[in-house]
């Protein structure tokens, strides 16, 4: 993660899991910064060893080592929200390991419920949830909730989203390379929105000129890729050199977080509301899990794609769950599925990811010669 | 290598609970071949109410833990695997998905095992009833319900984060418990029987309010039953709580305990240290680790697993009030609120048991237990001053567990309350 200087008079807020009410936490003045996907793959994780086990997911244990570090002195507040067993008692460690260090760090917190909306409504507990995040948020930024602010922010938001929306259609098209095109979407990760819709409407301008005929010519097949993390840069690289083309993406830090936006955002509850009722179905996202596998397979059928990976998260249960259900319903639609696990430190061992990926691509390239 | 030694003096009534889970589980095949509906469950106690619709209530972690502790788990976790689980999953989500995999004939049973045991009669409905915030139950509820092709209903007590976010998690319950409640009617095909639920709720008072007795008798020093007699009569409190019988059960459990304290008789003879365990059984060793701690005069004597998860407010459970019972004693509880809270509640509990050290045993397919064992350890570790040590271990996979490992900590954890004793 790129840490930022702080600008001016906003706070910086960090956030996790990944999809936080990054427009109200906007609205309040304050600078809202993702903690997802941070790039010290292979960096050592000295401080969160003291209070996280080895077998704790690279996710947890690379944020924990960010806000325990030096680098989390860049932070001014947290927000959470839960997702998995890990992330939900995540934020007391972190409060605990701070207090340790002579720190602290206001947190505000609110819950989305976990049961799917085919089965109970728990709209009313989350709005109000929500405007008790307000009450919090106003505290944390010494100012209070605007209704005007908070649309300004959602228009800003919307931007940014349909941007990286529109970056999309290269990618399904094959005509960039997966690597690239994920390393400067990444980038524009941690940057403040309004920096980020620059950024993105740069990237807009120069993907609209590319041609990429010669990938389109060295593709043995099509592929998706899917995973709560984004794949180190190396490792997407790899996909490139078999001869992958990604053709959707199905990241949680990419497509399933710019996905969705509320049209109406006049209120805060409703909006929250409906943008965690109807966000794109997301393994961190427990309310989704039932349209989940649907959700991926329509990807696949509607990009055309000959296969699947997993860029799987070690020690993510809720992922260890829904691959072999995914894997079984791809089957049933004549798509082969490679699953990979990533731990801390696993960048490292790139050579074996290689023989897998490479091998995944011959098997796909013999199918689609055969068939 | 197993520590041979002299072992603790286990309960006489504890050692029939096995026979009991057992005769339940073939009771359960026998009366669904017969046309009962069975629900398959996971997690805490408010499953409860599906005895109040006249089903049958198959609950997998005590089935699960049962075979483990028989060394009877492979079979359903070896089918786990074939169906592309990892081995770091929950090791009970794991062997339950496995069994049914098994019971849909997903996954062939090895001829040369008991069909009994293994084959478990397919479910009509699946209720998950997560505790402590647990999000795994989510998932293993889906996964077992799409392998069997069955409804799931997800029943979510809420964390407190705030003292003042139990009213709201009670209330959000109940309304959840009514949710649940429909769908057992659709299921059943028949209204709710109130009259049935209260009934049930007499012997789940009865018995919830004798193991509350027992754990307080032994705050007894030596204390006349230890955590793994403990953990052993979960059962009556989970699986088979509000059956009849279990009330009997427990009160013979109270009488033999009531008279080893009148005798001074404690679970370990001459028990020299008295000891907290932090995590969930790892219930393929349950005899190994009793035998273990008792040859060094180690007796441990409780922990929250034991002690703090199932229907632990016997305070709460007012028969004509079948629903609140249920709220109060999956929300309120010491689990289901933040770190500080249980560092305090621990604390206070350390204290009552009169805990000389501290044994964190990882269960490392659990997050949900897992991760704030530090926190937990250097909160209470600091309160009282008193040491701790870390094992390894797992509620069901016996491969995260090693005899060297524990054999090495549990005596310098034993050397640390000496050298603290002898200053």
């Amino acid at each position: 993660m790129n840490s930022h200087p702080k600008r001016g008079e906003r706070l910086i807020i960090g956030c996790f899991p990944l999809y936080p009410p990054v427009e109200l936490i906007h609205s309040l003045g304050m600078t809202p910064v993702v903690m997802w996907g941070l790039d010290s793959a292979s960096a050592p994780t000295k401080e969160s060893d003291q209070h996280l086990q080895a077998f704790t997911c690279s996710i947890a244990r690379r944020l924990t080592e960010f806000v325990l570090s030096e680098e989390g002195r860049v932070l001014d507040g947290l927000v959470s929200y839960n997702a998995c067993d890990t992330l939900r008692n995540l934020p007391e460690i972190l409060q605990a390991g701070l207090r340790q260090r002579g720190r602290e760090l206001s947190w505000a917190h609110f819950h989305v419920p976990m049961a799917p909306r085919g089965q109970t409504d728990s709209s009313e507990y989350l709005r109000n949830e929500i405007h008790s995040l307000i009450g919090a948020l106003e505290q944390q930024a010494g100012r209070s909730f605007s209704a005007d602010s908070f649309r300004e922010s959602v228009e800003l938001h919307r931007r940014a989203r349909s941007l990286a929306r529109i970056l999309e259609a290269p990618l399904a098209d094959g005509r960039v390379s997966f690597a690239h095109w994920a390393a400067a979407l990444q980038r524009t990760h941690s940057l403040p929105v309004e920096e980020q819709i620059l950024e993105l409407e740069g990237l807009v301008q120069r993907t609209a000129s590319t041609g990429g005929d010669s990938l389109r010519r060295n593709t043995t097949a099509r592929i998706v890729v899917t995973g709560i993390e984004p794949p180190a840069p190396e490792l997407s690289a790899l996909i490139d050199q078999a001869g992958l083309a990604v053709v959707g993406n199905d990241m949680a830090s990419m497509a399933r977080t710019y996905g969705y936006m509320p049209a109406d955002s006049s209120d805060p509850g409703d909006y929250y509301v409906d943008f965690y009722a109807n966000h794109k179905a997301c393994t961190t996202l427990l309310h989704t899990a039932d349209r989940r596998i649907e959700a991926v397979v329509d990807l696949v059928k509607e990009r055309g794609a000959d296969g699947l990976i997993l860029f799987g998260t070690k020690y993510c249960e809720y992922e260890y769950f829904e691959f072999p259900l995914l894997e079984d319903r791809l089957r049933d639609e004549g798509v082969a599925a490679l699953a990979l696990d990533f731990a801390v430190g696993s960048v490292q061992n790139q050579a074996a990811f290689q023989t897998r990926i490479e091998a995944f691509a011959e098997m796909l390239g013999n199918q689609s010669h055969n068939g | 290598m197993e520590t041979q030694v002299q072992g603790p003096s286990l309960l006489r009534s504890v050692s029939r609970i096995g026979g009991m889970m057992r005769a339940s589980f073939l009771d359960i095949k026998r009366q669904a071949a017969e046309g009962k509906k069975v629900v398959w469950v996971n997690g805490l106690p408010a499953f409860l109410l599906a005895r109040g619709a006249g089903a049958l209530v198959l609950h997998a972690e005590g089935l699960i833990a049962g075979m483990a502790a028989r060394g009877e788990e492979k079979p359903f976790q070896q089918a786990a695997e074939s169906f592309g689980l990892l081995p770091d999953a929950c090791s009970y989500a794991r062997s339950f998905t496995g069994a049914a995999l098994i019971a849909n004939g997903d996954v062939p049973l090895d001829e040369s095992l008991d069909r009994d045991r293994y084959v478990m009669p397919r479910p009509d409905l699946y209720i998950n009833v997560p505790g402590g915030g647990c999000g795994t139950g989510r998932l293993w509820g889906d996964t077992v319900a799409t392998i069997c092709n069955v409804p799931v209903f997800h029943l979510e007590p809420r964390v407190n984060w705030e003292r003042s976010d139990v009213a709201a998690n009670i209330e959000d319950f109940i309304r959840q418990q009514m949710e649940l409640i429909s769908v057992l009617e659709e299921i059943t095909g028949r209204p709710y029987d109130w009259d049935l639920l209260k009934t049930v709720f007499q012997e789940v008072k009865r018995a919830i309010t004798l193991r509350q007795e027992i754990m307080n008798l032994c705050r007894a020093i030596p204390a006349p039953a230890s955590f793994f007699d403990m953990v052993a009569s979960i059962g009556p409190v989970c699986h088979l709580v509000g059956v009849p019988g279990t009330g009997d059960l427990l009160q013979e459990m109270k009488d033999e305990v009531e008279e080893r304290v009148a005798k001074g008789e404690g679970s370990v003879p001459g028990e020299k240290y008295r000891l907290y365990w932090d995590g969930i059984m790892t219930w393929p060793r349950l005899g190994v680790l009793a035998r273990k701690f008792a040859a060094l005069g180690a007796c441990v004597v409780a922990g929250p697993y034991s002690h703090m998860i199932f229907l632990p407010r016997a305070d709460k459970i007012d028969p004509e009030r079948p629903l609140e019972s249920i709220a109060y004693n999956l929300c309120d509880t010491t689990l289901n609120y933040d770190y500080r809270y249980r560092v305090e509640a621990i604390t206070r509990f350390c204290r009552e048991y009169a805990i000389d050290g501290m044994v964190m045993s990882e269960t490392q397919t659990c997050r949900g237990i897992n991760s704030h064992t530090f926190a937990i350890m250097e909160g209470v570790g600091k309160a009282l001053q008193i040491p701790a040590v870390m094992i390894g271990g797992d509620s069901c996979d016996p491969r995260f567990y090693s005899d060297a490992q524990v054999d090495t900590r549990l005596q310098a954890l034993l050397e640390a309350i000496e050298a603290k004793r002898s200053n």
